[in-house]
């Protein structure tokens, strides 16, 4: 053969070697990939199984119910789903609609849900519905439903959770936020949003309401007295009765301690208005037994009417409450209506309220003073200090208005240390002016009482002004004192520890407990000056008079006697043993120049005839 | 080593000398696959540097030049067979630069068990490349014949040196490739 041929022969089988090489390396890694992909495919398949029989687990443990519903009627449901909707079986779920199972009052919502996956929107989140279980219960539940493909169709599953038990406790809670514990009426949120709608209404409507604040006269003197839980029976059966007597529109609120707001909706005519009033004084001052006693409560209504008085709930309320005090001051089982005339009163208070606040800086209050007489010798034994404000556009304000604004205010403890010093600082004065020692009497405010160390105080004062404490009296009212004896009684100690002379003031007036009187350190009673008015034209005033002089000279006390204005009244006085005399009748309370003028004088003249008295039986007093 | 190395090898015998020198190489060599290779083959190595000795054995020249040589034109048809690993890059420094990080990862993603030689390289000055050649195969006159067939595709005025580097088998090269157009550049 031809070399070239044997070459080409040579280069063939090389080449046919080559190709076969490849061809066999090309099928064996199809091979390769082959058995890849079908390892792969086998791990998907496994994986998938793996995945189902995690999701079934999952879905069959699930605390919540899940179902599936496929072509409008459920198809699937786990034994939470079971249990959730008191089937036997979750197999008894089966083949129930959507709709079925939801309470009538959601079958909007549940549509509208349904129809919101059908048309492929992003399902809402978890919604509260009610659903009705196989065996008719209804169901608080917490719901969410999602549209998915199962077994090749269209699907939804729904999970869903009992919030039965939450529901139960959020609507204790809302309870318990609106409502009253003792009594169960209406609180002060709920008042305030009912309120709030009458107020909507009645605009929306062109109606008038009226509110009214309710407030139980001597509640506090009853809870003292009967203790806390007469108090509370107090309370629930005053509710109760006010209740009654309302008509269903209405609605009654406690508002706090023995306050009550009456909401009356509507209301067509005064009279009407006028008539559930009438039968709620009634209702609450029938006498009701109470641990054993049979009380007679009394209440007063103060009433503000929508529109006219406020266009908010807290203006109504004021006004009424504003009303319900001015009713107060008229006496028990009063209504007041809201009017100018109260709102001018209120308008001034809150104008003084205001100006009270600058009144010491600006030196318009000023001490005005009042010689006490000792009626053995007619001499200037003591001086009572009388706070006067002097208001530069009102002029002369009593403190009968002022003081209880700064009560209220909680400007009394000032104003309060204020007088003390200075009074202190005036009866050291005239001392250094060469006038004779005589002592001072200052009113503490039942409001002073509180502060806890008025004692040390008055001991910083007496030190800064170097006034010799049996120079200071301290005045404290009857009511205060027996109030709060338990505090009363220790700061008296102290204060009489540092020497100051203490009386109790307006006596006869309040009421007095004689154990604690016994056991207070006072010096003097002060005898209310109605008694004094009367004690020439009323034998029954001068007996209490007479009483309380021989009762306080056997307890070692003295009295000084108020607001004696004639001649008749101190004659009769110092024929009854009264020590000494306060009033008109020797001098009105002056500035501390005039009083200057009668201390140096010293004393004064007693009335030396014998006055001719109108009542024969006070001839032979 | 893959066996396009080694039709590149017999097509440039059969193309730079004749089919017969071709044919004597691989008739006259101790081949385990008789010298029939295919491209998606693997061969080993040997037989490469037994093919060659065989050729410098027939044409007297030495195997260390028939190596560079077999370099030089195995790059220029690596551009033409995979033009891919050409398109992005734009100098001689930039090619080399990517080989290892680049080049052979791609390499490897098509022959999973392809033994590749590993490159590194450094600039001691913008001028200057040192680039170290590390193969388990004593292939360094092909290495220096690829980088030489790389100098000459980028037509770059590149002054190549070699050192060779100890090593117990196979080859450890360090070349420094000198960028003489770089002052030029400034």
């Amino acid at each position: 053969m031809h070399p070239i041929f044997e070459l080409c022969e040579r280069r063939l089988a090389r080449e046919t070697s080559a190709r076969l090489q490849a061809e066999s390396l090309l099928e064996q890694k199809s091979l390769e990939l082959l058995e890849k992909k079908l390892h792969e495919a086998k791990l998907a398949e496994q994986a998938l199984r793996e995945s189902e029989k995690r999701y079934q687990l999952l879905v069959e443990l699930s605390t919540d119910a899940i179902l599936i519903e496929s072509e409008g009627r459920f198809i699937y449901a786990n034994a939470a789903a079971a249990r959730l909707f008191r089937a036997k079986d979750p197999s008894e779920l089966e083949g129930y609609r959507m709709q079925t199972i939801a309470a009538p009052n959601c079958w909007p919502a549940v549509s509208a849900a349904i129809n919101e996956l059908a048309e492929g929107k992003t399902p809402s989140i978890t919604t509260e519905e009610q659903a009705i279980c196989l065996d008719g219960t209804i169901v608080d539940i917490a719901v969410s439903r999602i549209a998915f493909t199962y077994r090749n169709k269209p699907a939804i599953q729904v999970v869903a959770r009992d919030i039965s038990e939450r529901k139960r406790l959020e609507m204790q809670l809302c309870y318990l936020a609106s409502h009253d514990t003792l009594t169960g009426l209406a609180n002060r949120n709920l008042l305030m949003d009912r309120l709030g709608q009458a107020i909507l209404y009645a605009k929306r409507y062109n109606t008038q309401f009226m509110v009214c604040f309710v407030d139980l006269d001597r509640f506090k003197w009853i809870n003292d007295t009967l203790g806390h839980d007469a108090g509370d029976q107090l309370l629930k059966n005053v509710s109760a009765r006010i209740a009654d007597s309302l008509r269903e529109s209405d609605t009654l609120a406690r508002f706090g301690g023995d306050e009550f707001v009456l909401l009356l909706q509507d209301i067509g005519s005064p009279a009407e208005a006028q008539s559930v009033l009438e039968r709620v004084i009634a209702a609450v001052s029938t006498p009701m037994q109470l641990v054993g006693n049979e009380l007679a409560v009394t209440c007063s209504i103060g009433c503000s009417v929508f529109p006219g008085n406020g266009e908010t709930a807290d203006e109504l309320l004021k006004c009424a409450d504003a009303a319900m005090y001015s009713a107060k001051e008229k006496g028990r089982s009063k209504v007041q209506i809201y009017d100018a005339e109260l709102q001018n009163l209120i308008c001034r208070r809150i104008k003084l309220g205001i100006e009270l606040q600058h009144a010491i800086e600006r030196e318009e209050l000023v001490l005005h003073y009042q010689p006490q007489i000792d009626l053995e010798n007619g001499d200037i034994v003591g001086i009572e200090a009388l706070l006067r404000w002097r208001h530069p556009e009102l002029g002369m304000i009593s403190p009968a208005e002022f003081i209880p604004i700064a009560e209220d205010t909680g400007l009394i403890t000032p104003i309060g240390e204020w007088v003390i010093m200075q009074a202190c600082a005036q009866n050291k004065a005239w001392q250094q002016e060469g006038l004779s020692p005589v002592r001072i009497a200052v009113n503490l405010s039942p409001k002073q009482l509180s502060r806890p160390d008025l004692d040390l105080f008055v001991s910083q004062c007496l030190a800064a002004t170097r006034l010799d404490p049996r120079c200071l009296e301290l005045e404290f009212t009857e009511s205060a004192s027996m109030d709060d004896p338990d505090t009363i009684l220790p700061l008296m100690r102290r204060l009489k520890k540092l020497g100051v002379a203490l009386s109790i003031d307006d006596f006869g007036t309040g009421y007095s407990n004689m154990q604690y009187l016994k056991s207070f350190p006072i010096d003097r009673l002060k005898l209310d000056g109605s008694f004094v008015r009367e004690i020439t034209t009323d034998p029954r005033s001068l007996a209490i008079a007479d009483a309380i002089v021989a009762m306080s000279h056997r307890l070692g006390l003295e009295v000084v006697a108020e607001m004696a204005e004639t001649e008749c009244q101190v004659q009769l006085l110092s024929s009854h043993g009264c020590d000494q005399v306060q009033g008109y009748y020797f001098s009105e309370p002056v500035t501390a120049d005039k009083c200057s003028e009668l201390l140096r004088a010293g004393r004064v003249a007693l009335p030396q005839q014998p006055c001719q008295l109108v009542s024969p039986h006070l001839a032979h007093g | 080593m893959r066996g396009t190395i080694f039709r590149e090898l017999i097509d440039m015998i059969e193309k730079n000398y004749s089919l017969e020198l071709a044919d004597r190489v691989i008739s006259s060599s101790d081949l385990a696959t008789g010298g029939a290779y295919t491209a998606v083959g693997t061969y080993d190595h040997r037989e490469i540097i037994e093919l060659v000795e065989r050729l410098s054995h027939e044409t007297g020249v030495p195997g260390k030049d028939l190596l560079y040589a077999f370099g030089q034109h195995l790059f220029k048809r690596f551009a033409i067979l995979y033009p891919a690993f050409f398109a992005e890059q734009g100098s001689v420094f930039e090619f080399l630069s990517i080989l290892d990080c680049k080049i052979h990862v791609e390499v490897t993603k098509l022959y999973p068990d392809a033994e590749l030689p590993k490159f590194q390289h450094e600039f001691p000055t913008p001028d200057k490349m040192i680039f170290i050649y590390s193969s388990i195969r004593p292939f360094g006159d092909l290495a220096q014949g690829l980088i030489q067939g790389c100098i000459n595709y980028f037509a770059a005025d590149i002054a190549l040196t070699r050192e060779d580097l100890p090593c117990e088998s196979g080859a450890h090269v360090c070349f420094t490739l000198t960028d003489l157009a770089y002052a030029s550049h400034l």
